[in-house]
């Protein structure tokens, strides 16, 4: 089966077939067209522009209509002057549609699950002042986030994994890789800006992660990036993490700062202080984030992620977002740009959100790295050292480690 | 099933300025300790004043605060009763010792706010150190202490020193830390008192600069999200010498507890003195095993990046 599915996406995203289409979509562009030049000839400053992209899952029956949703996105960003677009977490569902046979099946599947989601919106609302003493009865004597909790969680068996999701997972991903790969450096080249793809499955031998790929504006990779902390799902499902998070060059044509640096983590890595902690440990300015939140959205669950990591780190939050329904799954999310708060107009950390949780949009934003970077020098509650306190801190994550 | 009624006080900048000795701050205190009482049963309650009351008793101990600041600003712009050769380490003991009085009354945990803390030097009278300090009292005695481990810039220029440690007592029952004031943005803090297992964090806060509410949400609320701890937080309005404070007084909880899913159990909103809730905690304990943070953490990551640990 998994051969089989294999050999199906291989041929479905055959780097001949991608090439021809690309090549038509050449033609279409032209010649009129030569993004790179006006680039270099617009930008000469400490501004650099860039996109996120909020999009909705949309099954493709051939993977040219899939590159068209990419170019789409990219060619808004380039006519808004944008140095750098950011695609969400799992951007590659849209290709399951590829599987014969899915998309009628997903039909079926998401109007049950959608039916189940009213129902519970229902019973939620109804039994919202019983909720308290409900949920403390069915679980009481649960454990408490401590260390002990920590160690029984993993030293928990693995059985429980979604094993028919990973062979899926283990079975798409090369092909998917290959052609992704040449899609984006293609794109990124044509209109010389850099892209993060957005998170893909990466197998390595028998393992797979959930990673993204950033692309230079000469059409090289220059960075990927796994996902350092999972959530329940993909553990289940058999991802591996990542203990090491890199940060790539980013110097834009045209921005009068050189030497900047971009880390680009997973969804749930924004969870995580550390995550954001090691990006400027490593010197990163700016720090892009993909998402994919399966939950309904309600604005003060999406607010514990970039958004106050930003507000600690002091760097340029970038956050895509996929929504929208697959195999009875509801993705939810807005695409945002955040920033200290001192640097925000309506000094809130935000910089450009998207209106809606669902739906496709492009948003944009000047990000003005000398101003980030006088902030960080003047900000009342940054910046701050105690060594002998950290150095006690550390102990900790060692003896975590060491359980 | 194990609860407890926390009660948090805000001042007001209109309360601070009927404060014009201590007398008058110790009976407000003993008001609200009272109160919280009443509210929580007896036996079973914590009641949190803002940071910077005790800071406030010191000066005021120091004479009448505009004449204090005539004296002392060119010495230490910004706040005049924090100078080692003028703060009288007696007034930390005159603060703590009304607090420790009152709570002799009073079967609830007291945390007074927060106050410069002197620590001399055994060997000689120079290189005294100011430390901004908080305290839990219970029946009479002080059963933590904690220093602030992260200065503001301004505390900085002061001349203020960290502490060196945060820590945690079990009393009656519950794990309770400190995370005082600046060192809601320092997520470190709050981290390592989560790992030490916390279940309420208590965080007299007052911030400098304009009034501004997602800088609030940016410190307590969301270090209680990311560690899913109680979290009781106290603020400071008025001026403090030549220092203007601001601060919401707010009750934190999980958000999956929390109607709305919005992370209050309460919240004064400008418009109350102070707020009192109930924290459950098998209800938090509910709401962690839907999301659990802390069983997600990667520490072969940080340990590989060198988080922390670095320079001395």
């Amino acid at each position: 089966m998994e051969i089989f599915i294999e050999k199906w996406f291989s041929k479905k995203l055959s780097l001949k077939r991608i090439g021809k289409y690309l090549r038509l979509v050449d033609s279409q562009i032209g010649e009129q067209a030569d993004y790179r030049f006006m680039r270099e000839e617009e930008f000469n400053s400490n501004a650099v522009i860039v996109a996120c992209v909020q999009r909705e899952i949309k099954l493709v029956n051939s993977v040219e209509k899939y590159i068209d949703m990419l170019h789409g996105f990219v060619k808004q960003a380039s006519r808004e002057k944008c140095n750098l677009i950011v695609f969400p977490e799992y951007n590659f569902f849209d290709l399951f549609g590829l599987i014969p046979g899915f998309r009628h099946l997903n039909n079926f599947i998401n109007k049950s699950a959608k039916k189940q989601t009213d129902l519970n919106n229902h019973n939620n609302t109804v039994a919202n002042d019983n909720n308290n003493n409900t949920v403390s009865k069915i679980l009481e004597g649960s454990g408490g986030a401590t260390l002990e909790m920590y160690k029984n969680s993993h030293s928990s068996n693995n059985s429980d994994n979604n094993s028919f999701l990973a062979m899926i997972f283990r079975s798409i991903a090369i092909p998917i890789e290959t052609g992704i790969k040449r899609i984006f450096s293609y794109l990124a080249k044509k209109y010389g800006i850099y892209i993060y793809t957005g998170s893909y499955v990466l197998k390595e031998g028998r393992d797979i992660y959930n990673a993204g790929f950033l692309f230079d504006p000469d059409g090289n990779c220059i960075g990927t990036q796994r996902k350092t902390h999972l959530v329940e799902f993909e553990k289940q499902v058999g991802f591996k993490r990542d203990c090491k998070l890199e940060v790539f060059p980013f110097n834009p044509k045209g921005c009068s700062l050189s030497r900047l640096k971009i880390a680009i983590p997973v969804c749930m890595d924004a969870t995580y202080f550390e995550t954001f902690a090691a990006a400027r440990k490593e010197g990163a300015d700016i720090v892009a984030i993909p998402i994919a939140n399966m939950e309904e959205y309600n604005p003060w669950r999406a607010l514990r992620g970039i958004w106050p990591r930003v507000q600690e780190s002091y760097v340029y939050g970038l956050k895509a977002s996929l929504n929208g329904w697959i195999a009875g799954m509801h993705f939810t999310g807005k695409a945002g740009i955040f920033a200290p708060i001192g640097i925000t107009p309506e000094k809130n950390g935000v910089m450009a959100i998207a209106p809606h949780y669902e739906g496709n949009y492009l948003i944009t934003a000047s990000l003005d790295m000398e101003e980030l970077h006088k902030e960080r020098e003047r900000a009342e509650y940054h910046g701050d050292r105690n060594y002998e306190f950290e150095r006690k801190f550390l102990n900790i994550y060692k003896f975590i480690n060491n359980t | 099933m194990k609860k407890i009624k926390v009660l948090s006080v805000e001042w007001s900048n209109k309360e601070i300025d009927t404060f014009i000795q201590t007398e008058s701050l110790m009976e407000r205190i003993e008001y609200y300790v009272e109160k919280a009482e009443k509210a929580a049963g007896y036996g079973a309650g914590i009641i949190v004043f803002p940071a910077f009351t005790g800071c406030l008793y010191q000066l005021l101990e120091t004479g009448t605060i505009d004449n204090y600041r005539h004296t002392c600003s060119s010495n230490m712009p910004g706040i005049p009763g924090c100078n080692t050769s003028t703060l009288n380490n007696k007034f930390e003991e005159y603060f703590l010792n009304q607090i420790m009085n009152i709570s002799h009354k009073y079967e609830i945990l007291i945390c007074p706010g927060s106050y410069w803390s002197i620590e001399k030097n055994p060997e000689t009278e120079e290189g005294n150190k100011i430390y901004h300090e908080s305290c839990i009292i219970a029946n009479g005695n002080i059963v933590l202490r904690q220093r602030q481990l992260y200065l503001a810039r301004w505390e900085r220029q002061l001349g203020l020193s960290r502490g060196l440690d945060v820590e945690l007592r079990e009393v009656r029952e519950w794990k309770i830390g400190i995370v005082l004031s600046t060192d809601v943005f320092y997520p470190q803090v709050s981290r390592k008192l989560a790992l030490m297992g916390v279940d309420i964090v208590l965080s007299p806060v007052g911030f400098i600069g304009e009034r501004n509410m997602a800088l609030q949400i940016s410190g307590m609320w969301q270090e209680t999200q990311q560690n899913l701890f109680f979290a009781v937080e106290s603020g400071y309005n008025g001026r403090l010498g030549e220092v203007d404070l601001w601060g919401e007084s707010i009750i934190h909880a999980p958000l999956e507890m929390t109607r709305g899913d919005d992370g209050f159990l309460a919240r004064t909103n400008r418009e109350k003195s102070f707020i009192i809730s109930e924290l459950d905690n098998d209800m938090r304990k509910a709401a962690i095993s839907r999301f659990n943070v802390l069983t997600g953490l990667n520490p072969a990551l940080y340990n590989n990046m060198g988080l922390f640990g670095g320079e001395s």
